[in-house]
């Protein structure tokens, strides 16, 4: 999946301008929300084994409506396919979309100098099913 | 505390999204509690009141929406703003059917999440105002009757127990004092509230008619009986009759009263048959029962029979802050009825209008403010359109002067000032009669009529 991130550059970019008064706790914030993403992640490779679309079109809309309000476009559209192919029961869709989501925070995480944790964990275990 | 800080109530099952919110509302000057889930939301809502409620639709297992109505009936002022990721035409109009004050989708755009919480935190603090006020004018207006001092709470609270039972009651006041607004009060407190109140005026019926207008007639019963007449007692039945000015009645007629009391049962004059109504009687006097009773103009088993619970309705000039209220609410009644824009009374008329001793009660100080409203063009009712009777009395203190321990000769009315008083309680004293009064007095009727026209008295202390 291409990075289509409108959010990516400097952070002053990133954070809507009459925002930029609060940058540093928009900042803290938005790191702790990447830093918890891979565990959500992990949990909806939990699901997928016992193959409840339900609750990953739940988690999945969840992180959709949060990662769009933390202003991390190509998470929550990416994020918005795995709703969709959740919808869908595609589970090797549902598979690359984890995939797609976990690179995607990784490359936020590095933006901002956040240690990548979730690289690699897990991202290749679930993914065939 | 909405007024303080108004509280932003948070529900969303991600906390990375409560704690973003949060940051938001501390920099715009509201306070806020975020919750995950339903569970939580309600032990939280025990402890803190929200001046809005920010609901996300979907809280992981749970749907956000269920929990509208719920919320709406423990909170009816607090605005509830759905957040939902489902942006559809459907999802709206449902959320808004179900009482949701608005729905904003996810992403949330902050800045519009910002007007919408301006608003609604406004739509808040008007809520509440208007409860506040109504719940104001509950206290102050108690099914018509306009007062929150002291002795009308007692007042309130006394119809508000008697009402529920079927138990007669007689009403003791002053002419002008409210007695038929306190039967009405009983009436619509009661369960009889959707059947007929009927109330009757003794002293306007004819005598010799009195006695057909409260049982009825059948045809041809009398001469002039052209067609059956149903009585007010039987026009009462489910009801509640309201007897005024019992002791005007003729001792006859409160025999059959009596009866129709004991039996609750009306023959019509003319009837060869009797049937039975469900009646409950009020009755009313201005007068003093027991010096009716021992004078026979009042039964005394008619009396006994009628005042199972008395109710006393207070003279105005004993009931404080009231008679602002009073005023406040004639104006109104006034400025609407005669197209007047007169909306204000001045601290100083308050003040004469205070200290006045009323003789006529509440029907004289609605006269007094009916006749500053059609008499003149002002916003402000003024001491210049008070009666004189209210400035010059008023002012001199003389109503107190018996009380009153005088320090200060200015304080101290003039002769004439308490001559003029003495002669006004006298009249209220014999309600009106010129020759009882002036017996009481001391002078002779016709110099008693002299100084009642000396002083100006208007026609309202002396009988016709």
């Amino acid at each position: 999946m291409e990075n289509n991130d409108k959010t990516s550059g400097s952070l002053s970019n990133r954070v809507p301008r009459h925002k930029c008064k609060y940058q540093q706790a928009w900042l803290q914030l938005t790191c702790e929300y990447l830093s918890d993403l891979p565990v959500q992640l992990e949990q909806i490779r939990t699901v997928l084994a016992s193959n409840d679309y339900v609750r990953i079109n739940r988690h999945a809309h969840r992180i959709k409506g949060t990662a769009g309000t933390f202003h991390l476009q190509s998470i929550c559209q990416s994020a918005a396919q795995l709703e969709h192919f959740a919808d869908s029961r595609n589970k090797q869709a549902v598979v690359s979309a984890v995939k797609e989501i976990a690179r995607l925070v990784e490359l936020e995480s590095k933006k901002r100098g956040l240690p990548t944790v979730f690289s690699g964990k897990g991202s290749e275990s679930n993914e065939n099913g | 505390m909405a007024d303080a800080m108004p509280l932003i109530f948070t529900v969303d099952d991600d906390q990375h999204l409560l704690g973003l919110v949060k940051h938001y509302m501390s920099q715009w000057g509201y306070g806020f509690c975020g919750v995950s889930g339903a569970k939580e939301m309600y032990k939280e809502l025990e402890r803190v009141i929200p001046s809005v409620i920010l609901l996300d639709m979907s809280l992981g297992d749970e749907d956000g929406t269920s929990f509208l109505g719920p919320l709406k009936k423990r909170f009816p002022s607090v605005p509830i703003i759905i957040i939902t990721g489902h942006a559809t035409i459907e999802t709206a109009v449902t959320t808004l059917k179900n009482g949701a004050y608005d729905y904003i989708c996810k992403p949330l755009d902050f800045e519009r999440l910002r007007i919408e919480l301006d608003k609604a935190v406004n739509h808040n603090r008007l809520c509440l105002q208007v409860r506040a006020f109504e719940s104001a004018r509950r206290k102050a207006d108690f099914h018509g009757m306009i007062g929150r001092s002291e002795p009308m709470q007692k007042v309130y609270r006394l119809i508000e127990t008697v009402a529920p039972t079927d138990a007669a009651v007689l009403i003791l006041g002053q002419t002008g004092t409210g007695k038929e607004l306190a039967a009405r009060a009983i009436h619509e407190c009661s369960n009889r509230r959707d059947g007929p109140f009927v109330a009757v005026n003794a002293p306007a019926i004819p005598h010799e008619l009195i006695e057909s207008a409260l049982f009825g007639h059948e045809k041809g019963a009398f001469t002039g009986a052209h067609q059956q007449h149903i009585g007010f007692c039987e026009q009462a039945n489910g009801g509640t009759l309201f007897l005024d000015e019992i002791c005007e009645m003729d001792y006859n007629v409160q025999a059959k009263l009596l009866r129709f009391l004991q039996d609750h049962v009306v023959q019509r004059v003319g009837a060869k048959s009797a049937g039975a109504v469900d009646v409950r009687v009020i009755a009313a006097t201005n007068r003093d029962p027991s010096i009716q009773i021992q004078n026979d103009r009042l039964r005394e088993d008619f009396y006994y029979r009628l005042s199972v619970v008395s109710i006393n309705m207070v003279p105005l000039r004993e009931r404080g802050g009231d008679i602002a209220l009073l005023v406040r609410y004639f104006l109104d009644l006034a400025a609407a009825k005669y197209g007047k824009d007169m909306s204000a009374v001045c601290p100083e008329a308050v003040r004469l209008l205070n200290s006045y001793h009323w003789p006529g009660n509440i029907r004289q100080l609605e006269h007094v403010v009916d006749e500053a409203v059609i008499t003149n063009n002002a916003a402000v009712l003024t001491v210049d359109m008070l009666p004189a009777e209210i400035t010059s009395t008023a002012t001199s203190g003389v109503c107190n002067a018996k009380r009153a321990i005088i320090t200060d000769l200015k304080g101290l009315p003039s002769i004439e000032q308490m001559e003029r008083e003495l002669i006004v309680q006298a009249l209220e004293v014999t309600s009106g009669s010129v020759s009882a009064a002036a017996k009481h007095l001391g002078l002779s009727e016709a110099t008693l009529y002299r100084k009642i026209k000396k002083f100006g008295l208007s026609r309202r202390f002396v009988k016709q």
